[in-house]
């Protein structure tokens, strides 16, 4: 993908919560779509302008801790196999590893926005679990609903690419 | 390129991501990224400002500021909203007209008096949204709102709950010149640095904020504005009050309001309640004040605008050349 126009979406994507502040969850379409990017590219370039841009939309909108560009990277670092081609989908008799690929990508997103609320909570005590049970319900839900669903489809979206033959990355974006 | 190193490649990336991270917590807890944050927001406003534009229903569409009369609002804790900002008006009104009615009585002369930089004076609230606050809740640290230079928005105006409005009560409620009042707004803080587009504001809890108030006292016989005073951000989520003499008298559950707006007499307006308040042995009260906003609200605020009524400038002036 090429690198303008991936800072260009995650550029609109953070416009985009900040023109409906109030009325969209933060984090809800720049999450999936960070982590989306990590993973379409699934190269070290992928992972550092994601990140960068989660630095950015929290140095714009602090909470207490950047837990998700502090820890996203490595969640990536651990979960994506660099490569330049298209992931392989032909083989009828894949490990149980490979099935759960088209996976990675809503599950990262749902440690993104546990990340997220996690990094709202007032840190500078020991939250209570009630603290926390309360925030998961009232701030998990709205996040979810938006995220995964934007989540799922740039995993279908890839899948299409990897298809169709677009989503092969040079050999100096890695 | 083998894969294992691209994959080492990405792991000094995460960690790299690590460190940056840490520094940026670092140099936002130190105030550092103030400018970085205005900076970061104008760059975003064109696409921001773009989506709204294409927004059928506008945030700031459905407020009408103008000298018509009350917002409209539909919900029903808006609606409880405005009652209580109705109630504070009338509860600064009746004080007003109490003062007036005791002034009146005192004065020996019939003429009545003017206040010419009062008359001369206008104020009008400009809507803004709020796009980022920061901040635990009940303690807010740090508010940025969508209107800047470009909306002609300058240092040190005072920023207001935008559930209030500006009301124009009009000759035919009895108000006389000069009595616009903006009321029922609670004041969040003050414009402290403008972007083209975005401008942060300084919340009143905040260790540089300053404002002269009055205390608002109900009391049996009715409303009072008692003891002028100073306020004071404390840096966490309470003010203090300063300046009040130790033969004034403070009790909790006064009401604060402002003496005036950057040093001209106007519009009052709603700073918070008195929670507690000691006489120290020192001969001087320790008050403390809890801010009358609350930032799980805060999805629109006011810019008061004070400006110069040019029409009774021109009258004035011909009366005087006449």
């Amino acid at each position: 993908m090429n690198i303008v126009l991936t800072l260009a979406i995650l550029w609109v994507s953070i416009a985009v919560e900040l023109a409906w502040f109030g009325a969209m969850p933060q984090g809800a379409i720049v999450l999936p779509i960070a982590c989306g990017i990590m993973f379409w590219m699934r190269s070290v370039t992928g992972i550092l302008v994601s990140a960068t841009a989660l630095l950015i939309d929290w140095v714009a909108r602090p909470g207490v801790l950047p837990l998700c560009p502090m820890l996203l990277p490595a969640i990536a670092a651990f979960l994506i196999s660099p490569s330049s081609k298209p992931d392989d989908y032909s083989s009828r008799r894949q490990s149980y590893r490979k099935m759960l690929t088209p996976l990675h990508l809503p599950l990262v997103t749902l440690m993104a926005v546990s990340l997220q609320m996690i990094g709202q909570l007032n840190l500078s005590s020991m939250p209570a679990l009630v603290d926390v049970q309360s925030a998961a319900s009232t701030s998990l839900p709205p996040l979810l609903i938006i995220s995964l669903p934007i989540s799922a489809g740039i995993a279908m979206l890839m899948r299409l690419a990897d298809e169709l033959g677009l989503r092969c990355a040079s050999q100096h974006s890695i | 390129m083998r894969v294992e190193q691209i994959r080492h490649r990405m792991w000094y990336a995460a960690v790299a991501m690590f460190m940056l991270s840490l520094l940026i917590t670092a140099a936002d807890r130190t105030g550092m990224l103030s400018g970085v944050r205005s900076a970061l927001h104008d760059a975003l406003s064109p696409g921001r400002l773009a989506l709204m534009a294409i927004t059928p229903h506008s945030v700031d569409s459905g407020k009408t500021v103008s000298g018509a009369g009350p917002v409209r609002i539909d919900t029903s804790r808006e609606l409880n909203v405005q009652q209580l900002h109705k109630m504070r008006q009338l509860m600064i009104e009746n004080a007003r007209l109490r003062r007036d009615l005791k002034q009146s009585k005192d004065a020996t002369a019939i003429a009545e008096f003017i206040d010419p930089a009062e008359s001369l004076t206008d104020y009008a609230m400009i809507p803004a949204q709020v796009i980022s606050s920061s901040g635990l809740p009940g303690s807010l640290r740090e508010l940025i709102i969508s209107a800047g230079n470009s909306a002609g928005i300058t240092r040190s105006e005072l920023v207001v709950d935008g559930s209030g409005a500006v009301l124009d009560v009009g000759s035919d409620g009895g108000a006389a010149a000069g009595d616009r009042v903006l009321s029922g707004s609670s004041v969040i803080g003050r414009i402290e640095k403008t972007g083209r587009w975005v401008s942060m504001v300084q919340p009143v809890t905040s260790a540089d904020f300053r404002a002269q108030v009055q205390l608002l006292r109900a009391s049996e016989d009715g409303l009072h504005f008692g003891a002028v005073g100073m306020l004071e951000g404390t840096g966490s989520s309470e003010c203090r009050l300063t300046g009040v003499s130790y033969t004034e008298a403070v009790t909790v559950g006064d009401t604060v309001v402002s003496a005036d707006i950057n040093g001209v007499r106007g519009p009052r307006l709603f700073f918070g309640t008195v929670t507690s308040a000691e006489f120290l042995a020192g001969g001087q009260w320790d008050v403390r004040i809890q801010p009358g906003f609350t930032l799980s609200e805060l999805d629109r605020v006011g810019i008061v605008r004070m400006s110069l009524r040019t029409d009774v400038m021109t009258m004035t002036t011909g009366k005087l050349t006449e």
